[in-house]
């Protein structure tokens, strides 16, 4: 839907009739001029603030034509960052969104952060560079913070992960030791554990939906059990190290003390040998080879959750995917790759999407 | 007509024996009226007729029939018989209607079984769950009937806990010499299946083991004071991120002091002796320094400060999870004891997590009934959305953690009909004097990713500065605060 819009824009070219400046790149861009935005913010404000307002319903209640959906996702979800930047730094300005705006349409176009000196036309009027430029390094640590977060919670989830597995263990253990001969337990743990396990590979699977032939990247070994959710979230878990690597460029140091960290864990599950809990021995393997293709790993999960945003034509996931070009253009989308992440919850267009593509619905 | 008259004889003998005040009127709108109390208005429900005499069919019909022998009159009149309605153009009727007609129909006779039951009309409150049970299935069907299944089983208990009286269980887990050990295996089982599905329990745990890490940034020694600790889940996570933390004191000491109670109940995994030696063995296994003492309440688990260690220098968090749910509801005056004891200690921080109730306003009872059921019937709906085709699997879930929980509910609900509304902790909270706490940035930012990770119908809400409430498609459910207390308190 995305590309017959921009090609209707292309073709309007420079009616200025709508109000809507358009500019001749090969990628029709609209301007969002200072009118225009304000017109944006009044209809926002009348459906209730940023984070009610949709992108279908601001476009109804603006009533400009040639103003698509496409337009208007992007430009709400910049006003929604720049909505949390304003309630934190306490500033009352509109202005400030628009630079918050300005500046962020410029770390997507030139991929580089601090680059702030070319502001665009819009933001010019009586604001400060140095205001602006602080703008922009609030929007970077509000960034950095994020994903920061997400990071976290990766791990966080995977030790809850790790933990659960340890009751189930020993339960199963103890109860195993008791229950000698009783066939109808047995049966029902197996069901049981089958039916955790299907749910966790459906949630695997949905989570990476292109990469299910990947996964042989990942994982060199066929298994006959699909993996549980815990070595899906140490692969992510993996996936995040690397993704840390990029940041600080110190490849072997990180996984190396990433390895330590988790090596205790994956010693104190081996000493288990309960055969019904999910092969537990296949995983440890799984998630050591997980490890070492985190290359690949980090580069689908990019790509996985880049491919929601950018609704674009299929020719650019493919490049993703290959290893070695797209590297720097992963590193450069990264800032907005985060912003993606949370302000995706709340907008309902852009679903498949969240958190490196790991989403559940 | 002939059911016509089949209603008459029906309505008389039960008048003569359930209400003191007889009528000479045989109308059935008028005898209804005798048993609802004010809160239902029978008589404006009756003056539509058609709705009404639907509500009373719905009751009496079917081939199964229903019998009014079965309730243990022992009154005789001569109008006392089984009452077997032959019922081949009802049965057409109900086949033609729709799943909402008949969510509507259990809904309604979920609300006059629990409007009997206020009101200690006991006969009748079994008659209308005989026919419940006729309708709802806790394994099939959609999730109003699955639900309506839960609800029914838990009215019934409460029915037989107040009066006697042996129906079937409607809900079977088993013949006694395999429940036992079953249970742990199915309650682990459930247990993951409800992580690995909804965030319910990963909400409430992360948004306070978040709020205790920033609260304990340059500490050495930390104390944690969990109210229910179960599981003890939430603090692999806590220990995890202790462990990785960069700021302050690298892994600092964590004492984890868990109140026991007498009984666990039934749905507890294991006793607190084993939750504290899967602790230990986690936290060594990561490397974090751990020591795990216990707490005895007292028998009616009342919290006495005093019975607690502490120590100097020590960094004190108050931890308490209430109605996650996995959890027992626990006695309202044993949370206050707690709640109100945490407060002489001066800790640190409170973080408390709890169930979201709706506007209730005067509804008493019933309208915490009707919360209830809409609370549970977000939950079910939740569920099926992230997971449509798991049936199975949430039939677990629903069967050992959330029907155990309605059940547990309800019965709250009735215990405490006759007081006034209880009200949040939260706000408790509040006027005890304790100071709230905002929550971070990175909290809320962290709330938000984890919602995302599960289907998108779910919500953060922020309702006040040290609150935040989990939505599911605008209905709130658990509600996550934290606080501190007042710097200027003395010991």
């Amino acid at each position: 839907m995305a590309v017959h819009n921009e090609r209707h824009l292309f073709l309007q070219g420079g009616h200025g009739d709508s109000g809507l400046m358009l500019s001749t790149d090969a990628k029709p861009r609209l301007k969002w001029t200072p009118d225009l935005h304000e017109r944006f913010i009044e209809a926002v404000n009348q459906l209730g603030g940023a984070d009610k307002a949709t992108p279908k319903t601001v476009m109804k209640l603006m009533g400009i034509p040639g103003l698509t959906l496409y337009h208007l996702k992007s430009h709400l979800q910049k006003y929604r960052l720049s909505k949390n930047l304003h309630g934190q730094t306490n500033n009352g300005s509109t202005k400030i969104g628009a630079v918050a705006m300005a500046g962020k349409r410029m770390s997507e176009a030139n991929g580089s952060p601090m680059n702030s000196l070319s502001i665009g036309p819009q933001a010019n009027k009586g604001i400060q560079i140095g205001e602006a430029l602080q703008m922009q390094i609030e929007v970077q640590r509000r960034l950095h913070e994020q994903l920061e977060v997400q990071r976290h919670l990766q791990l966080r989830i995977e030790a809850q992960g790790k933990y659960l597995q340890s009751v189930l263990e020993k339960a199963q253990e103890t109860l195993h030791r008791q229950n000698l001969g009783t066939v109808g337990l047995e049966a029902a743990k197996l069901q049981l554990s089958d039916l955790v396990s299907k749910v966790s590979n459906q949630c695997l699977n949905s989570a990476f939906p292109d990469l299910k032939d990947l996964r042989g990247l990942c994982c060199q070994q066929t298994q006959p059990n699909p993996p549980n959710d815990c070595s899906m979230d140490s692969c992510l878990t993996s996936c995040e190290g690397s993704q840390r690597d990029q940041e600080i460029h110190n490849n072997g140091m990180c996984l190396r003390t990433y390895n330590t960290h988790k090596d205790p864990l994956m010693h104190h599950q081996t000493e288990t040998k309960s055969s019904e809990n999910k092969t537990m021995g296949n995983d440890d393997d799984d998630e050591r080879r997980m490890f070492f293709a985190d290359r690949n790993c980090s580069d689908l999960s990019m790509s996985v959750g880049l491919r929601g945003s950018f609704s674009q034509a299929r020719n650019e996931e493919h490049s993703f995917l290959d290893v070695g070009n797209k590297r720097v253009d992963s590193v450069n989308r990264l800032p907005y790759f985060a912003t993606k992440l949370d302000l995706n919850v709340d907008e309902k267009h852009c679903k498949q999407f969240d958190l490196n593509g790991l989403s559940w619905s | 007509m002939a059911i016509d008259n089949a209603f008459e004889v029906d309505f008389c003998s039960y008048s003569t024996s359930t209400t003191t005040t007889t009528t000479a009127d045989e109308d059935p709108a008028c005898t209804w009226n005798h048993w609802g109390s004010p809160v239902v208005d029978w008589g404006s429900l009756s003056s539509e007729r058609d709705e009404f005499q639907d509500l009373i069919e719905s009751m009496m019909d079917d081939g199964t029939g229903f019998e009014l022998t079965r309730l243990g009159h022992d009154h005789e009149t001569s109008n006392s018989v089984s009452v077997s309605v032959s019922t081949d153009t009802m049965v057409a009727d109900e086949e033609t209607n729709g799943e909402d007609f008949k969510g509507l129909r259990m809904v309604h006779l979920l609300m006059a079984a629990a409007e009997a039951l206020m009101g200690a009309n006991k006969s009748l409150a079994r008659v209308i769950l005989v026919r419940l049970k006729e309708l709802v299935s806790p394994s099939d069907g959609t999730n109003m009937e699955r639900l309506a299944a839960y609800f029914t089983e838990a009215l019934q208990s409460l029915l037989e806990g107040s009066g006697g009286g042996h129906s079937k269980h409607l809900i079977t887990n088993g013949p006694q010499h395999h429940r036992d050990k079953h249970r742990e295996v199915d309650m682990l089982a459930a247990f993951q299946l409800l992580q690995d599905m909804s965030p319910y329990v990963k909400f409430g745990h992360f948004t306070a083991n978040q709020a205790i890490l920033e609260a304990v940034t340059h500490d050495r020694r930390i104390h944690i004071v969990d109210y229910d600790i179960m599981e003890g889940i939430q603090w692999a996570s806590l220990m995890q991120a202790l462990v990785s933390r960069k700021e302050g004191p690298p892994t600092p000491h964590l004492r984890i002091t868990a109140l026991s109670r007498g009984s666990n109940g039934w749905r507890s995994i294991g006793t607190i002796q084993e939750t504290g030696r899967r602790l230990t063995t986690f936290a060594s296994s990561i490397g974090q320094p751990f020591s795990f003492h216990q707490c005895r309440l007292d028998s009616d688990e009342t919290f006495r400060p005093s019975a607690l260690k502490l120590v100097r220098g020590e960094a004190l968090i108050i931890n308490c999870m209430l109605n996650l749910p996995h959890f027992s509801h626990r006695p309202p005056s044993s949370v206050a004891s707690f709640l109100s004891g945490a407060k002489t200690l001066n800790p640190r921080l409170v973080t408390l997590v709890e169930e979201e109730a709706g506007p209730i306003g005067d509804g008493g009872f019933m309208g915490r009934f009707m919360d209830s059921l809409h609370h549970y019937s977000a939950v079910f709906d939740s569920l099926e959305a992230g997971f449509p085709m798991q049936c199975r699997a949430r039939a677990l879930v629903e069967r050992v953690i959330l029907g155990p929980q309605i059940a547990g509910s309800l019965t709250q609900i009735y215990r405490n009909r006759n007081e006034e509304e209880s009200g949040r902790w939260s706000e408790w909270l509040d006027t005890m004097g304790f100071n709230p706490v905002s929550i971070s940035f990175a909290n809320h930012c962290q709330a938000k990713l984890l919602l995302g990770l599960f289907n998108d119908g779910y919500r953060v809400e922020e309702l006040a500065n040290n609150r935040v409430v989990l939505d599911w498609k605008s209905r709130r459910l658990l509600s996550a605060s934290i606080w501190t207390s007042p710097p200027d308190s003395d010991l």
